[in-house]
């Protein structure tokens, strides 16, 4: 009796949680006269792959777009990996007053909405435009540019870092080793897994792009998918829903394959707090 | 009344492992009995059924008269005592043993007298209003002792409740747990892989492995007389040495206190050994440890501090024959003279 | 010079911190001090803002708790329930899904006659929690699968029932995921933006309507005055509940003498 009600509880949690998720691919196989019915449905009547067909052939911009879409999360991956781990080693290491108070600043930033974030940032472009002639507007860097500098990506790496024992650290510095190879040899491997989590947080947070890309761009052909979609809603609904499979896909699929990883670190972290 | 009974106990976990099959088990009343043996062997399964903290697969768990496999681990009038002390972290050691007492709806002053009064008897009046995080490891576990007895439970369980403490401090405490043993006059069923811990502190001792009670007994019972190899190699430090006959397939246990180095043959007949050379030697107090190679068969024996050896050399070992034990090549079991 | 060595590891993150938020946002603070206005009274008199903090505020003091509490019933059922893998995917998944993706199946179920009558708010709630508890869920579980059960037997043999060992015994030894789970909520309660964007649009209904929205559009068309008010505004809220969280944290550590 109580096994019958605990697969009750599972299923019943397990359909709730991931209903959206099915509904949209069961509906990326309806075809256009059964979506304008109005009603809600949830089986399609007919088995129908012209979506996708009609996506990739006809309405191809939409992949013109998820590059868009690859590029800005690419560049933003990179830059934040290259700038965080740097400034998260600085913390790890560093252990002064200052830079105490520079992490508290940090924590600070990164819980601001990006609606305060975004003002600044429009704001230095403006003045860059003026006086330097640049026109950043409508273009993929502008997006690109306040992502790299996120501080979350600092914040979490410099929990992950401290984590690591103290004598990984000191062994190395014994063998002679400079900071940039401790920093490679040492902290980096010691650390692939909180990478591969935290990678996985900014491929989600920037593969759903929205408030920068309409603030900064202006024409279509530049936006990312996360914007085109929804254009796509009202005009041609049944490659709407072909396109919003395609567009989860990737994040879904990364996310199954980093999940192994995610619980290794999880057990590491509670094995160096004990 | 306060006696329990196992009977025919059976325990598989979900994974398949049967920890326990057809167990059976009596504990007198206010008996001190202790569960020996290596991790895994069902010791504190056991404790666990008893407490009610996991259920029994088959079988039937009996406290005093009444079968209590259905009844809640509260209503058991039973203490347990963690190996981790298990303490409220966010509460003093006062509210801690206060809360059973307030889960019982039982008045703010008569809970004061009965905490204030155990607190004297343990000794830890003084720490009282202190946080759990702030004690050291004895502190820690008088106070789980305080939460366990405030209870007035019929039956105190114990798991392993020295083996996180200091061995200085452990000493002590087992005279201390021995003491209220006696000043309580309950049932006190502790669990310990420490041989030495089962033979100091129990009236009787349990010797288990693999979910089976090897030799229940007083202390001095079973190292006078263990049944089987297993006991006989487990209880006892240093242990036993065993020499293999493999003509008559058997194996002749000897205690180090019993092995003799020689300078003079003896008259009756015994078991000896020659061209045994010392390997180290070990002082412990007023006994000494040595430690022989004797072609390949290494075997230890116990001596007073005042004897001398010279490592390298070789000397002549024996042993009386009356402390001799035999046991069986293949089955382990205890064989008696009259067979040999 | 040894001691400035490792700077240069922070250099370009200062940088990027500094040119993109910290100062361009010192420099606009002239929009709002300096202007010829008091674009503080400006900005209480905007019937926009004031709806949207009232809508704000509703929606935070409302799912914010909620979001806490269903991730952690969730976590607790899953240890105690022992639910399998899929059940735990199946929570965490929806943080991985797009906005734009699901948003095909809530507007037609906003769009559905059935919920006419609900508040908006209400219905942009339910995306939340849909896609925001896999957050307080993970905390959790991660915090329940790394406490010490030997405390929780001590409690159930002293006589303690289960929801008073929750309440008692457990939640304040889980106090540290409590104040992660509460920040993290809040943090993507401000992010609600994109599911009401992508649902909605820029103009939302106006019971749906949050400061978000509102600073939304005062970028888009640049109105800086109200703009910045509205900006220290909602920085000083941060400010403040970030501080009070934080305290209440610390406070608690010490009640525990961790």
């Amino acid at each position: 009796m109580k096994k019958f009600t605990v697969k009750l509880l599972s299923a019943f949690i397990i359909i709730v949680f991931i209903f959206p998720i099915l509904y949209t691919i069961s509906h990326s196989f309806m075809d256009g006269y059964q979506l304008k019915n109005n009603e809600v449905e949830i089986v399609p009547e007919i088995f129908n792959i012209q979506q996708y067909y009609e996506i990739s052939v006809e309405k191809n911009e939409y992949f013109k777009l998820y590059i868009n879409s690859a590029i800005m999360t690419a560049g933003v991956l990179l830059g934040q990996m290259i700038v965080s781990i740097g400034a998260a080693y600085y913390f790890s290491v560093k252990k002064s007053r200052y830079s105490e108070v520079l992490f508290l600043i940090y924590t600070f930033f990164m819980l601001l909405p990006l609606q305060i974030t975004l003002i600044p940032n429009v704001l230095l472009y403006n003045s860059i435009e003026r006086y330097l002639g640049l026109r950043l507007f409508n273009t993929q860097f502008a997006v690109i540019l306040p992502g790299v500098f996120s501080t979350l990506g600092v914040f979490f790496l410099k929990q992950f870092f401290e984590s690591m024992p103290q004598s990984y650290y000191e062994i190395a510095k014994i063998d002679g080793a400079s900071d940039l190879e401790i920093l490679l040899h040492v902290v980096l491997p010691y650390s692939k897994n909180a990478i591969a989590a935290l990678c996985l947080l900014i491929f989600i947070e920037n593969w759903n792009l929205i408030e920068q890309p309409i603030i900064f761009l202006s024409s279509m052909s530049k936006m990312p998918v996360s914007i085109y979609l929804n254009t796509l809603y009202s005009s041609y609904r049944e490659i709407f829903y072909a396109g919003s499979v395609l567009f989860m896909f990737p994040v879904i699929y990364v996310f199954m394959k980093i999940r192994d990883k995610l619980k290794v670190m999880v057990l590491k972290i509670s094995d160096e707090g004990r | 009344m306060a006696e329990i009974i196992l009977k025919d106990v059976t325990k598989i976990y979900p994974n398949g492992f049967k920890a326990l099959e057809d167990f059976s088990l009596k504990i007198t009343d206010k008996e001190f009995l202790v569960l020996v043996g290596p991790s895994g062997c069902g010791k504190t399964t056991i404790l666990r059924i008893i407490a009610g903290l996991e259920e029994a697969s088959a079988g039937d768990v009996i406290i005093g008269d009444r079968r209590v496999n259905d009844v809640l681990p509260k209503d058991r009038n039973i203490s347990m005592v963690f190996q981790n002390y298990a303490l409220y972290p966010h509460m003093n050691v006062y509210e801690n043993m206060a809360f059973s007492l307030k889960l019982r709806k039982i008045g703010k002053k008569e809970i004061q007298e009965k905490i204030l009064n155990i607190a004297g008897i343990l000794e830890i009046e003084d720490i009282l209003y202190k946080k759990p995080a702030t004690l050291s490891g004895g502190q820690k576990q008088r106070a789980a002792l305080g939460r366990a007895i405030i209870r007035e439970p019929d039956i105190f369980l114990f798991d392993e409740p020295l083996s996180n403490i200091d061995a200085k401090l452990r000493t002590q405490m087992r005279i201390e747990l021995i003491n209220l043993h006696k000043r309580l006059g309950t049932t006190f069923i502790y669990v310990t892989h420490d041989q030495t811990e089962a033979m100091t502190m129990g009236e009787r001792i349990a010797v288990m492995k693999d979910g089976i009670i090897q030799q229940m007994d007083t202390p001095e019972n079973i190292y006078k007389n263990p049944v089987n190899i297993f006991t006989a190699g487990f209880i006892g430090s240093p242990q036993m040495n065993f020499i293999k006959d493999s003509d008559k397939n058997i194996i002749m246990g000897v205690r180090p206190e019993k092995l003799k180095i020689s300078s003079v043959e003896p008259e009756e007949s015994s078991l000896s050994l020659d061209q045994c050379y010392v390997e180290a030697v070990e002082l412990i107090g007023s006994e000494k440890l040595i430690y022989f190679d004797c072609n390949g068969l290494k075997l230890i024996s116990k001596v007073p501090e005042d004897i001398q050896t010279i490592k390298g050399n070789s000397y002549k070992l024996y042993c009386l024959k009356k402390d001799i034990h035999y046991f069986d090549g293949e089955k382990g079991e205890k064989l008696y003279y009259e067979k040999i | 010079m040894k001691k400035y060595s490792m700077m240069k590891y922070i250099l370009p993150s200062i940088f990027g911190v500094a040119f993109l938020n910290l100062v361009p946002f010192i420099i606009a603070q002239k929009y709002v001090f300096f202007s010829s206005g008091g674009s503080f009274t400006d900005i209480f008199s905007n019937m926009g803002f004031i709806i949207s903090i009232k809508n704000t505020a509703v929606f935070m003091s409302v799912f914010i708790p909620l979001a806490v509490i269903i991730g952690f019933v969730t976590a607790f059922l899953t240890e105690y329930l022992k639910l399998s893998f899929w059940v735990q995917a199946a929570v965490i998944l929806p943080i991985t899904v797009p906005a734009s993706s699901v948003s095909g199946f809530f507007r037609e179920i906003a769009a559905s006659s059935a919920l006419e009558n609900i508040n908006g708010l209400f219905i942009v709630g339910f995306i939340f929690l849909w896609s925001c508890i896999g957050y307080t869920y993970i905390i959790f579980l991660i915090s329940l699968k790394n406490r010490d059960k030997s405390i929780e037997e001590a409690a159930y043999l002293d006589g303690s029932g289960t929801l008073r060992t929750i309440f008692s015994i457990m939640l304040p030894l889980h106090s540290e995921a409590l104040v992660l789970a509460v920040i993290v909520s809040t943090y993507n309660s401000l992010k609600i933006f994109r599911m009401t964007y992508a649902i909605f649009g820029e103009y939302p209904d106006y019971r749906m309507f949050m400061i978000q929205n509102f600073l939304h559009l005062k970028l888009k068309e640049l109105s800086l005055d109200t703009l910045m008010a509205g900006a220290d505004i909602l920085l000083a809220f941060i400010f403040i509940l970030l501080f009070f969280i934080l305290r209440s944290g610390r406070k608690h550590k010490i009640k525990m003498s961790l």
